[in-house]
């Protein structure tokens, strides 16, 4: 099936110094299938096929089928900004990283912990199957808490804070901030991205738009650079 | 050199020992190496955790008042109740709907329209909530749905009724018919409202007369408006112009014959609604009178009426900016 023009730069994975230089924002993307509620998380702002059948190693299944390459199913879901470019590319890697404990090492358990319908199956509905998504929530929590403990960053061992902003599609989809997010990660900001319009045609636009104020408050704040 | 023993080209390399000679050294480790692009690496304390479900609880964002999706929810409820809902209501009768106008009649029909949009929206979830089979629902949207096409009926037979008749009824005859009615007409009020209608009616002039176009059934429709106001002041004398000398006035200018001149008409259209305003219109008449220059031919009627009017509205978007401004400033 012909998938249009992508951008090549998608096809592999790219440092955080190849990020820079190239004049992408420090933003990890994550893209929702609106088919089948599975999470493709890009550090670029599209989707590509190659992005595709690289997260998505899991064999087909009953109940699991690899979300399709059509770019019209694809809609962001939130855009995380690290405002630095290795915790980015660091979390990016954490998300990739946890998607393979879920398909693989911790299948069992992590299918323990998914609501299930009467017949014991993953809840669904058709083809869709909303604990995708909220396993990419749970997902990108799960890793910034952990990059708040770890050494490696600025302030770690449990003392320091991630400062992060995420733009999420709506407030629906990111839980109880109460009780999930703000307890744990008080530096995070929660912002809704001002959608009015025909979604589908200005998202491209949109998040251009904010990775051009990404960039120019991370060039404002650290000018030497 | 002479060769003295002879091979066939094949069998020469093979006689190459290649096994027992003496391995290749290591190249040495180079003095600047490249560094690894890569240096990050993923967290090893990872752990997998439960699925976040999705709630509205986050109280910092609330669905705006404005959202265009209220529009389906009546009161801003999921679903009402059988109390709530106005089920010993009737649909509107033809003959109710004929006596109303159609701004009545429009606005009625995007009342019903909303209601059925909530109406639907609520059947529906009952529907999958319940199997039972009387829904009040969509016996209340049924009633709208009547109402609707009644609606559409007394509009169609309106419609009918001017395609029959606008060739029979001679459009003379009519506005003598229409100015012997409105002159039987004893109260201010009623009189200048009736007198909207027609001239809206018989030839289709605005409230607003920057809104309108200038043709011939324009300039006519003024001349036919003023005079009427004219004549009714005349008739109502008694009553209207209490004063004798306002009665002078106003029958001087009609002395010989109904106006004529589109100028002069034109005063009279424009002047207020109530007989100071007739009789200043009077004077103004008068002074037109005095010159015979300003007479308007009647082949330059349009022309003036036009010109006139386009001085008028770019007069008004003049004056816009000033009296916002001054609004402001008295705010």
């Amino acid at each position: 099936m012909s998938v249009g023009r992508v951008n090549p730069a998608t096809f592999k994975f790219h440092t955080a110094k190849w990020l820079e230089k190239t004049g992408y924002a420090p933003h990890v993307y994550m893209f929702r299938n609106l088919e089948r509620g599975q999470v493709l998380y890009s550090q670029f702002p599209q989707i590509s096929p190659v992005q595709i059948d690289k997260l998505f190693k899991k064999v087909n299944s009953w109940d699991y089928k690899k979300p399709s390459k059509r770019r019209d199913l694809w809609k962001c879901m939130c855009v995380v900004n690290m405002m630095d470019y290795e915790k980015s590319v660091n979390l990016f890697q954490n998300l990739n990283r946890l998607r393979h404990l879920r398909d693989f090492t911790f299948l069992k358990q992590c299918n323990d912990m998914r609501r299930k319908n009467e017949d014991g199956h993953v809840w669904y509905s058709g083809m869709f199957r909303p604990t995708f998504s909220q396993e990419a929530v749970a997902d990108l929590r799960e890793s910034l808490i952990k990059m708040q403990e770890s050494p490696r960053w600025e302030g770690g061992q449990g003392g320091g804070k991630i400062n992060a902003t995420i733009h999420w599609e709506d407030s629906w989809r990111m839980g109880d901030t109460s009780k999930y997010w703000d307890p744990v990660l008080p530096n995070v900001k929660h912002e809704i991205l001002k959608i009015t319009g025909n979604n589908a045609r200005e998202e491209s636009t949109i998040l251009k738009e904010l990775s051009l104020q990404t960039l120019e408050k991370y060039h404002r704040d650290s000018p030497l650079i | 050199m002479l060769k003295l023993s002879r091979n066939f080209h094949t069998r020469s390399p093979l006689l190459v020992r290649t096994r027992f000679t003496k391995p290749k050294p290591k190249p040495e480790p180079s003095k600047n190496p490249r560094k690894p692009t890569q240096t990050s690496h993923h967290l090893n304390t990872l752990k997998v955790t439960a699925p976040i479900p999705p709630t509205t609880a986050n109280s910092q964002f609330i669905t705006p008042e404005t959202h265009p999706l209220w529009q389906f929810f009546h009161d801003k409820k999921f679903l009402r109740s059988q109390d709530e809902l106005d089920t010993k209501s009737r649909p509107w009768s033809i003959p109710e709907l004929r006596r109303k106008s159609f701004n009545d009649l429009h606005s009625l029909w995007l009342t019903a329209l909303r209601e059925r949009n909530v109406l639907a929206r609520e059947s529906h979830l009952l529907h999958t909530e319940s199997q039972d089979p009387t829904d009040p629902f969509s016996q209340v949207a049924e009633k709208c749905r009547v109402t609707m096409w009644r609606i559409r009926h007394v509009l169609s037979e309106r419609h009918w009724s001017y395609v029959r008749t606008k060739d029979i009824v001679d459009p003379v005859q009519l506005q003598e018919e229409v100015a012997h009615e409105l002159l039987q007409c004893q109260e201010e009020d009623a009189f200048y409202e009736m007198l909207e209608r027609c001239q809206w009616a018989l030839f289709g002039i605005s409230e607003v007369v920057q809104d309108n176009l200038i043709d011939a059934k324009f300039v006519k429709g003024v001349k036919f408006v003023a005079n009427l106001k004219l004549q009714w002041l005349l008739k109502q004398r008694d009553i209207m112009l209490q004063d004798e000398e306002n009665v002078k006035k106003v029958e001087k200018i009609l002395q010989g014959g109904p106006i004529e001149d589109i100028a002069e008409a034109f005063v009279v259209f424009t002047a207020s609604n109530d007989v100071n305003s007739c009789v200043e219109a009077c004077d103004a008449i008068e002074e037109l009178r005095m010159d015979s220059n300003n007479k308007i031919h009647r082949y330059d009627e349009i022309e003036t009426m036009s010109k006139y009017i386009k001085q008028l509205k770019k007069a008004e978007s003049l004056a816009e900016p000033i009296l916002q401004e001054e609004g402001v400033k008295s705010i």
